[in-house]
C-alpha cells in the first residue's frame, strides 16, 4: 500500500477539524476580540488616555493585530510537533508512509486559519480607529499583505523551532524568543537606524524590513514605491517554503534535540 | 535471499553519544514466522525495532523488506506495521476517528477508511468504544488500539514492542490468538518483543537473544531450551510413611540424582539427565511400581524458556 499523494491534505483537515471543532481556535478569537475591544474603547477612542496622533494610533493598531497574530500562529505551530512528542503521538504519525515534510507542512497550513479568522474581526476595528486619517486603505491593505507575510515567516519560524524542541515549552520560549530577537532592530533610535549598515541589515532582516515598509506606507509612501523593501521577507518566505519540506523529509525525528 | 524471507537484516549497529546500542545485529525472518526478540533492559531490543521501523537510521548496515532496502523508508513503512513501546494516541480523537486517519495516511479513501476502523474495533473488542475519546481509553484499550492501528493496512511485517502489556489473561489470550492469525492466515511476518517469556515460549516459532546490543543466542525455542545444561525435573509424590523408601528406590538407580523436597515430607524430587530422559523416567516409575509404592501424584517440569533465557543472559554476562 502507497501513502496517498496529497497526504499534506489529510494531515490539513484533520487538524483544521479537531481546531476548529474542538473549540481552540474559536476561544482563541474570542480571546483576541475581547482584547481588541478593550483595546479600542480604553486606549485608542479615549481622547484622555489617548495621547498618539490618529495616524500613529492606526499604525499602533496595525501592529498590534498583526503582533496577536504572530503570537496565535507561534502558539499554535510551537505546539504542532513538540505537543504531539509531549504526548508521545508522533511516532504513530512517523510511521505511517507519508513524507515527513507533507505532515509539517498540513499541520503548518491548519494553523494559518487561526489568521484567516482573525481578519474579519481585525478590519472593523482598524477602519473604527483609521477614520478621518486618509489611511484607512492603506492599513486594510498592510495588514492583508504585510501581516499575512509577517504571520507566514512566523509560523514557519515556530514550526522550525517545533520541530526541534524536546517539549512544549521549550518550543514556545524558543520561538518567542528568536521573533523578539528578530524584531528587536525595530527599537533602535531613528539616528541608528539611518545609518547604511544598520539600514542595510534593516532591509535583510524579514520582520524590520516589514515594520519599515509599513511605517513608510503610513507615512504617506505610495504602497508600490517602496514595494522592493518587501524583497527580503517574500525571498525569505519562498526559501521557507522551498527548503521546508526536504529539511522536514529528512530531519524530523522522534527526539527533538533543543531541550 | 530465500523466496519467502520478509525481512532480512545484516549487521545492523546504532550508538547514541558513543555508547554502543546494538552492534552487528543480523537475521532473516520468513513469511509466516513469529520471531521473539529477548533481552535484558538495555539490550538494544527497542533500538532494533526503530531502525526496522525506519524511525532511526541504522549507523551502520542495511536491512531488506522482501525487495525493498532500508534507504527507501516510505516504501518500508506502507508494508509494515508497528506496535511502538509506550505509544501516545491524540486524546481528543475518537478510537474510530484515529484508525479512520491512519487509514487516510496509508492512502485508503474516506469511507475505506472508516469501513476498515469499525471491522479493526470489532475486531479487537472496541466496538462500543469506538465513538469515545480516547482519553477515556483505559491502558488495556489503549493497548488494543495501538495493535488494531498495525492491521490498518494489512502489513507484512509485524514489529510488536510488547503486545500483551495491560491485558488480563483472556484479553492475552484473545491479542495472542490475533498475531497467530496474521502470521498463518495472512503470511505476515512477525518480530515480537516481550518480557513475558511465556507469551514468547507460546506463540514464538524462534527466538533472538540480545545483550548489551549484540545477538547472544538464536534458534527455535527448544534450540534455545536444550542450550541449557540444567536438567528437567520430576516431583513424585508418595504416602509421607513410605518417603523414605522411595528415596531409596529411587536413588539406588544410578543415571539420576534424588533427594527429598525440604518443604514437604511427602514428595522427591529427580533431576533426570538430558540424554534418555524418557526411558530413565520409565524407569523410576518402573522401580517405585515393583517396590509396592503407591505413587499419589507424578508431575515432570520441562526446563523454561526463562530458565534457558536468564542462564544465557548470566553467561553472556560473565
Amino acid at each position: 500500500m502507497k501513502a496517498k499523494k496529497d497526504g499534506w491534505l489529510v494531515v490539513l483537515t484533520t487538524e483544521l477539524k479537531y481546531l476548529w471543532l474542538r473549540g481552540q481556535a474559536p476561544l482563541l478569537l474570542l480571546i483576541f476580540s475581547l482584547f481588541m475591544s478593550a483595546y479600542i474603547i480604553l486606549l485608542a477612542l479615549d481622547p484622555e488616555m489617548n495621547v498618539l496622533s490618529p495616524e500613529k494610533m492606526t499604525n499602533a493598531t496595525l501592529q498590534i493585530t498583526i503582533l496577536s497574530g504572530i503570537v496565535m500562529v507561534v502558539l499554535l505551530n510551537a505546539n504542532a510537533i513538540s505537543g504531539e512528542r509531549d504526548q508521545r503521538s508522533l511516532e504513530s504519525l512517523l510511521l505511517t508512509p507519508l513524507p515527513r515534510g507533507e505532515i509539517v507542512i498540513g499541520k503548518l497550513l491548519a494553523s494559518l486559519s487561526i489568521w484567516l479568522g482573525m481578519l474579519p474581526i481585525s478590519i472593523p476595528y482598524l477602519l473604527l480607529v483609521a477614520r478621518g486619517t486618509g489611511v484607512a486603505n492603506q492599513v486594510v491593505a498592510l495588514l492583508l499583505t504585510t501581516g499575512s507575510l509577517l504571520v507566514a515567516i512566523s509560523a514557519g519560524i515556530g514550526m522550525l523551532i517545533s520541530s526541534v524542541a524536546h517539549s512544549n515549552l521549550v518550543s514556545f520560549t524558543a520561538s518567542f524568543a528568536t521573533i523578539l530577537l528578530l524584531a528587536a532592530p525595530n527599537q533602535l533610535p531613528p539616528s541608528v537606524k539611518e545609518i547604511p549598515l544598520a539600514k542595510f541589515f534593516i532591509m535583510l532582516n524579514p520582520i524590520t524590513a516589514i515594520a519599515n515598509y509599513q511605517a513608510s506606507i503610513l507615512d504617506g509612501a505610495t504602497l508600490f514605491a517602496e514595494a522592493f523593501s518587501l524583497l527580503s521577507p517574500i525571498i525569505f518566505l519562498t526559501a521557507l517554503a522551498l527548503w521546508m519540506p526536504k529539511y522536514f523529509n529528512r530531519r524530523l525525528s522522534l527526539e527533538g534535540g533543543l531541550k | 535471499m530465500s523466496k519467502n524471507t520478509i525481512l532480512r537484516a545484516k549487521g545492523l549497529s546504532k550508538s547514541y553519544n558513543g555508547v554502543e546500542a546494538l552492534r552487528d545485529f543480523s537475521f532473516e525472518i520468513g513469511a509466516g514466522e513469529i520471531v521473539g526478540l529477548l533481552g535484558p533492559n538495555g539490550a538494544g531490543k527497542t533500538t532494533a525495532m526503530r531502525i526496522l521501523s525506519t524511525i532511526f537510521p541504522p549507523d551502520e548496515g542495511e536491512f531488506w523488506l522482501m525487495d525493498t532496502p532500508n534507504m527507501r523508508a516510505e516504501e518500508i513503512r506502507a508494508k509494515i506495521g508497528v506496535l511502538p513501546e509506550s505509544m501516545g494516541f491524540p486524546s481528543y480523537m475518537s478510537g474510530e476517528a484515529y484508525l479512520s486517519y491512519i487509514g487516510k495516511l496509508y492512502g485508503k479513501s474516506a469511507e475505506e477508511a472508516k469501513k476498515k476502523a469499525e471491522e479493526l474495533l470489532a475486531l479487537f473488542g472496541l466496538e462500543d468504544a469506538g465513538s469515545k475519546r480516547i482519553a477515556a481509553y483505559s491502558r488495556g484499550m489503549r493497548q488494543r488500539l495501538g495493535i488494531a492501528r498495525t492491521f490498518v493496512h494489512e502489513p507484512r511485517l509485524l514489529l510488536l514492542d510488547e503486545p500483551t502489556l495491560g491485558f488480563d489473561p483472556k484479553g492475552q489470550r484473545e491479542m495472542l490468538q490475533v498475531i497467530r492469525d496474521a502470521a498463518e492466515l495472512q503470511g505476515a511476518a512477525v518480530l515480537l518483543c516481550s518480557h513475558l517469556l511465556e507469551v514468547v515460549d507460546e506463540i514464538c516459532d524462534r527466538v533472538l537473544i540480545l545483550n548489551k546490543g549484540r545477538l547472544v543466542s538464536a534458534g527455535t525455542v527448544d534450540e534455545i531450551k536444550a542450550k541449557v545444561p540444567s536438567a528437567p525435573i520430576c516431583r513424585i509424590r508418595v504416602d509421607a510413611g513410605v518417603l523414605s523408601t522411595a528415596l531409596q528406590t529411587v536413588a539406588s538407580l544410578s543415571t539420576v540424582e534424588a533427594q527429598a523436597n525440604p518443604k514437604r515430607d511427602d514428595e522427591i524430587q529427580v533431576a533426570i539427565p538430558v540424554q534418555n530422559g524418557e526411558a530413565t523416567v520409565n524407569h523410576i516409575l518402573y522401580s517405585l511400581i515393583q517396590a509396592n509404592i503407591k505413587i499419589e501424584s507424578f508431575n515432570r517440569e520441562s526446563v523454561r524458556l526463562s530458565d534457558a533465557f536468564l542462564t544465557m543472559i548470566e553467561e553472556a554476562q560473565a
